[in-house]
């Protein structure tokens, strides 16, 4: 059985993120107000699917470009070889950052899913870069993906660089 | 004599299952006194004294013969997490604390092991066990999984560790058997150790890490009983709302006050009374993800506490309300300097921060020139961020040093034969854009930034350096500067040395009045960790740990700057140094 991240604070995080979730926000110092959610889930994956996965036409990572058992595969890989230093739910220690929410849209947004695989697989994890074989970084990609609400469709992201390097990581649908 | 006694121990273990502890029958007790004034052949404190010098009175290895140096035995130790050894050697016995809460006992002559303590995996709180099948705890931090414990304490019969799940635990000298375990906090909440307890009159104290994530708590540092593992006081690093100090985190509510983390051991002086505990950084990072511009007491400061009530006597801070994780959390030397009881340190800036340590009061600071983020007045130790730095949200800024900081946990060392600190830095600035976080619970962290390591412009391709000045006016004395970075916490001698060793695997030692490199060799991996000499059958011996793992930024820096320096990724150990057979 693969086990899914789970822990007081993901229960925190997905009340809190289904009330106070607006899409991706820049907080302004001194502003407490400032509540960047960053559940993309919400902020529209139902409204389109751009064709199947694989297809030239995938473009965003709202067209459902990685399957759902890639997902569980690859939080299964992740629990095992990220979770120590980016947590169980994604967000992140004292060390290294929470890779859900307008963290990870501050970091990758509207770069492609090709630049976040490559950087991964030649970074991460951080003490011993480049250890897993690539198929187990394609299946820890489609697991962020999956934490990220984007959603799942019926066929598995591959090592395509072409492919990859055209989907872009968006925060709603669309390009 | 005494080593065919350890043999003898030795091959009894042998006889019976691995794991299983054997019995050193003639263990002498460690008093408060030893503690206070350890014997010369012995490493009590994880830089030996209270004071934090990492020095040793050790003569027999020199200046003179040091060129002769060989191995004398080495040791594999635990591969399945980051590597920061700092051993302890109590009548030439090595008590080393390995990752993931494992500590052995090796015979300080020959390196055969007399007991493994090995935890596995430990129950949360409330008894529920941690493990799923992945062998990983279930809790959202897993600090466990990265495994570094620093340091231990000794004392009594007794050693004392803290571990990746926020206990504390006591383990038997003599066997390795665990005597006792204290939950002190909720590891799902991301409440970790990484760094161990210190005794101080008679009070086991620790400090806690993993206090980045938003949560209805804040860090803290507590004292223990050490023979019962009772909680005797806790102390926040974080000022509450409503309390002294409460509104430099202007009106935010207890959930975000997070950092302070109090991730490295204190020093102590029997004579002021008082423990020295410093703190780290606020969280997130900077000021415009904190949402507040504020001091943020009582982070990046000295604490000094009473070691029987935990009480605050007095706190300095040294950075108020950083904005750029430069932590000021490192080792605090206690130092006599011109007639002043003082209190020495340098955080990640590398500025040496001179204070009184009976009053607290600021009395020098020395800025070795390296950041460019703030001036400080060396009158006053007040910092002034300079035009730009104080950065917005989404804007670039190239700082010096990185978030990896010029200085980090590899603590310098003071010798008092030349009066001068040696100290391991990393060289590397950053251009970097620091992003917004989620300000919800769980949310927070360190906030996100987009980095781009870039070399120091006064570094001539190197990562790092061993610098050398002198405590008494800051003067820098020498310097040695090598590709990759010091990797090490530095060692002196009474021989008149200084040992270090470096990330491409390099180990020096140096003159200490000089700094010529008078031996050096070469290791399976990165030199990491907290260097030692000791005596086992009245022979001196030099112990490095050799390792990979722990802070990340000690990968990633010179795998991104100075790609052409590979290491193996795996290989922690300890490696063993003695003059040869006469
Ligand atoms: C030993 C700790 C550690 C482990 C294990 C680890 N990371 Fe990281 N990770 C970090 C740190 C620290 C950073 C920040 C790097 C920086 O800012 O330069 C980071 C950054 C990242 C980023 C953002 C990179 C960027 O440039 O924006 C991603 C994505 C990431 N990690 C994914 C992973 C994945 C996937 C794994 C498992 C295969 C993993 N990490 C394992 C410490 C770790």
């Amino acid at each position: 059985m693969i086990s899914r991240p789970r822990s007081s604070f993901f229960v925190l995080g997905l009340l809190a993120t289904a009330t106070a979730c607006a899409g991706p926000s820049v907080a302004q110092p001194g502003s407490p107000a400032a509540q960047s959610g960053g559940s993309l889930a919400e902020s529209g994956g139902a409204e389109s699917a751009v064709g199947e996965s694989g297809s030239a036409l995938a473009e965003s990572v709202w067209a459902g470009i990685y399957s759902q058992q890639q997902a569980e595969r690859g939080a299964a890989h992740y629990l095992e070889t990220c979770s120590s230093c980016h947590s169980e739910d994604l967000r992140g220690n004292s060390n290294a950052p929470s890779l859900i929410g307008s963290s990870f849209m501050f970091l990758w947004g509207d770069r492609s899913l090709g630049d976040l695989f490559t950087s991964i697989q030649t970074l991460m994890p951080t003490n011993a870069p480049n250890s897993l074989p690539p198929q187990s970084y394609l299946d820890i990609l489609a697991f962020i993906m999956e934490s990220n609400g984007f959603p799942p469709g019926t066929s598995e992201l591959v090592a395509d660089p072409a492919f990859l390097g055209q989907i872009m990581i968006t925060a709603r649908s669309g390009l | 004599m005494k080593t065919r006694r350890l043999l003898c121990v030795f091959i009894v273990m042998l006889s019976v299952a691995p794991g299983v502890t054997a019995q050193a029958n003639d263990f002498n007790t460690v008093s408060e006194d030893m503690l206070r004034d350890p014997p010369p052949g012995d490493w009590l404190n994880w830089r030996r004294t209270d004071d934090a010098w990492g020095y040793s009175p050790l003569d027999q290895i020199t200046s003179d013969n040091v060129a002769q140096l060989q191995l004398a035995w080495s040791w594999a130790m635990d591969d399945t997490g980051g590597q920061e050894a700092a051993p302890l050697v109590h009548d030439g016995v090595i008590y080393l604390p390995n990752p993931r809460g494992v500590i052995q006992a090796l015979d300080g002559a020959s390196g055969d092991l007399l007991w493994e303590y090995r935890p596995g995996v430990t129950p949360r709180l409330d008894g529920t066990p941690t493990s799923d099948n992945s062998g990983l705890p279930a809790g959202a931090f897993a600090g466990v999984g990265r495994g570094v414990q620093k340091n231990i304490a000794i004392y009594g019969d007794m050693l004392y560790a803290a571990t990746g799940d926020a206990s504390i635990v006591a383990v038997d000298a003599r066997t390795g058997r665990e005597v006792w375990r204290t939950a002190v906090a909720d590891p799902d909440l991301g409440y970790h150790y990484v760094a161990g307890p210190i005794v101080a009159d008679g009070t086991l104290i620790t400090g806690i890490n993993g206090c980045d994530r938003y949560k209805e708590d804040v860090c803290f540092i507590t004292g223990h009983d050490p023979l019962t593992g009772e909680e005797l006081w806790r102390t926040s690093t974080v000022a509450r709302p409503g309390e002294p100090g409460g509104d430099t985190w202007s009106d935010l509510p207890l959930m975000f006050r997070a950092g302070s983390d109090a991730w490295i051991a204190g020093s102590y002086d029997a004579e002021t009374g008082l423990v020295y505990w410093a703190t780290a950084q606020a969280k997130p990072w900077a000021r415009a993800q904190r949402g507040t511009a504020g001091d943020a007491l009582y982070t990046n400061s000295s604490l000094a506490l009473d070691p029987k009530t935990g009480e605050m006597v007095w706190y300095y801070q040294y950075l108020p309300g950083d904005t750029h994780d430069m932590d000021e959390v490192f080792e605090s030397l206690l130092i006599d300097v011109g007639g002043r009881k003082s209190l020495f340190k340098m955080g990640k800036l590398g500025i040496l921060w001179q204070l009184d340590r009976t009053t607290g009061e600021f009395i020098h600071a020395t800025d070795i020139g390296y950041q460019n983020i703030l001036d400080v007045d060396r009158a006053t130790g007040r910092v002034r961020y300079r035009p730009g730095m104080v950065q917005e949200l989404g804007i670039e800024i190239h700082m010096c040093p990185s978030t990896s900081g010029f200085k980090s946990w590899r603590a310098m060392a003071y010798s008092p034969q030349t009066r001068f600190l040696y100290i391991p830095i990393t060289l590397n600035c950053e251009r970097a854009t620091f992003g917004p976080v989620d300000r919800i619970p769980g949310g927070g962290g360190t906030g996100p930034v987009r980095r781009i390591n870039t070399e120091h412009p006064a570094a001539e391709g190197n990562l790092g350096e061993l610098l050398v000045m002198d405590v008494t006016n800051g003067e820098i004395k020498w310097r040695h500067r090598t590709p990759s970075p010091i990797n090490t916490a530095a060692l002196t001698t009474a021989g008149g040395l200084v040992f270090a060793g470096d990330w491409d695997r390099h180990m020096y030692a140096y003159d200490a009045a000089t700094g010529d490199i008078l031996w050096q060799t070469r290791l399976p991996t990165s030199a990491q960790g907290f260097p030692i000499s000791y005596l086992a059958d009245g022979k001196q011996y030099v112990a490095m740990p050799v390792g990979i793992g722990g802070a990340s930024w000690s990968t990633m820096l010179p795998n991104d700057l100075s790609p052409e320096i590979r290491r193996p990724s795996n290989g922690n150990s300890i490696h063993v140094f003695a003059l040869p057979k006469r």
